[in-house]
């Protein structure tokens, strides 16, 4: 079994961490960024803390998984102070040829604005060792 | 500063990749999947190695955006990616790519990729920026 949908499917909500420069700089330092601005493009990658939540919740075998896409839509600037509010749901899961397609949003708010919208894609496939 | 159709990006080259930017990275990013960390997991979901994470290296192609369209004379609206190519400890990725179109709203849509020391693709992707 790749995935058990017989779980909790409601979104998982949290609110982060405060963003701090210190935060910002952690990121920035382990992706050797050359030319960051505050947060950089793929910072909200920090707040998928729901997303491994609910893949625990659908069972899932990391060593069955692959990450095959992410979309970020951005709608205003993050701000050193913020208190993100996060929530994760998922979106569709799809069965073909033996692989689960999974996508789960996640949506990231300060003061109930809108910062960011991110999709993650990931394919289940049972993992055939020495593939 | 002013970009046309098909133009091509500056390309950006990283330092290889290494086991401690992955532990770097998990502990910034909170993805602490042992595929990243852990050799022998990694062996048994049938790799060599640890493999990087995606999003290093989509954060390599964000890197990019921000070298050829400074933030402060652009606004980043979208940017997505398709992982093609699973990145190892030791690959050196550089990031480029080019403008698809400049439209009519004044945005820039930009085809990006990023590619190992053998050529191969390992990211393909698309930004949308509006000019300041």
């Amino acid at each position: 079994m790749l995935i058990d949908l017989n779980t909790d499917l409601t979104p998982i909500k949290f609110t982060a961490d405060t963003l701090t420069q210190q935060r910002l700089q952690q990121f920035d330092s382990a992706v050797k960024a050359q030319y960051s601005n505050l947060a950089a493009p793929t910072y909200p990658t920090t707040f998928r803390k729901g997303e491994f939540e609910f893949l625990d919740r659908l069972r899932v075998n990391l060593r069955n998984l692959l990450h095959t896409e992410q979309d970020y839509e951005y709608f205003s600037l993050f701000q050193l102070g913020d208190v993100p509010e996060v929530e994760t749901q998922l979106t569709s899961t799809k069965e073909r040829r033996g692989m689960v397609f999974v996508s789960l949003s996640t949506e990231v708010k300060v003061k109930s604005q809108l910062r960011v919208r991110c999709i993650s894609s990931f394919v289940l496939r049972e993992m055939v060792k020495g593939e | 500063m002013k970009f046309e159709q098909n133009q091509m990006l500056k390309p950006l080259s990283k330092p290889p990749v290494t086991k401690e930017q992955l532990q770097n990275y998990a502990e910034a990013s909170g993805d602490n999947n042992p595929i990243h960390l852990d050799d022998n997991f990694a062996r048994e979901a049938g790799f060599p190695s640890v493999i990087a994470h995606g999003m290093l290296s989509m954060a390599f192609l964000g890197d990019c955006i921000n070298f050829n369209f400074p933030p402060e004379q652009f606004e980043l609206k979208n940017f997505n990616c398709r992982f093609k190519k699973v990145t190892f400890p030791g690959d050196v990725i550089t990031c480029t790519g080019k403008v698809r179109a400049v439209n009519a709203d004044g945005s820039l849509t930009v085809t990006l990729w990023s590619e190992n020391q053998s050529g191969e693709h390992t990211l393909e992707g698309e930004a949308v920026l509006i000019p300041r």
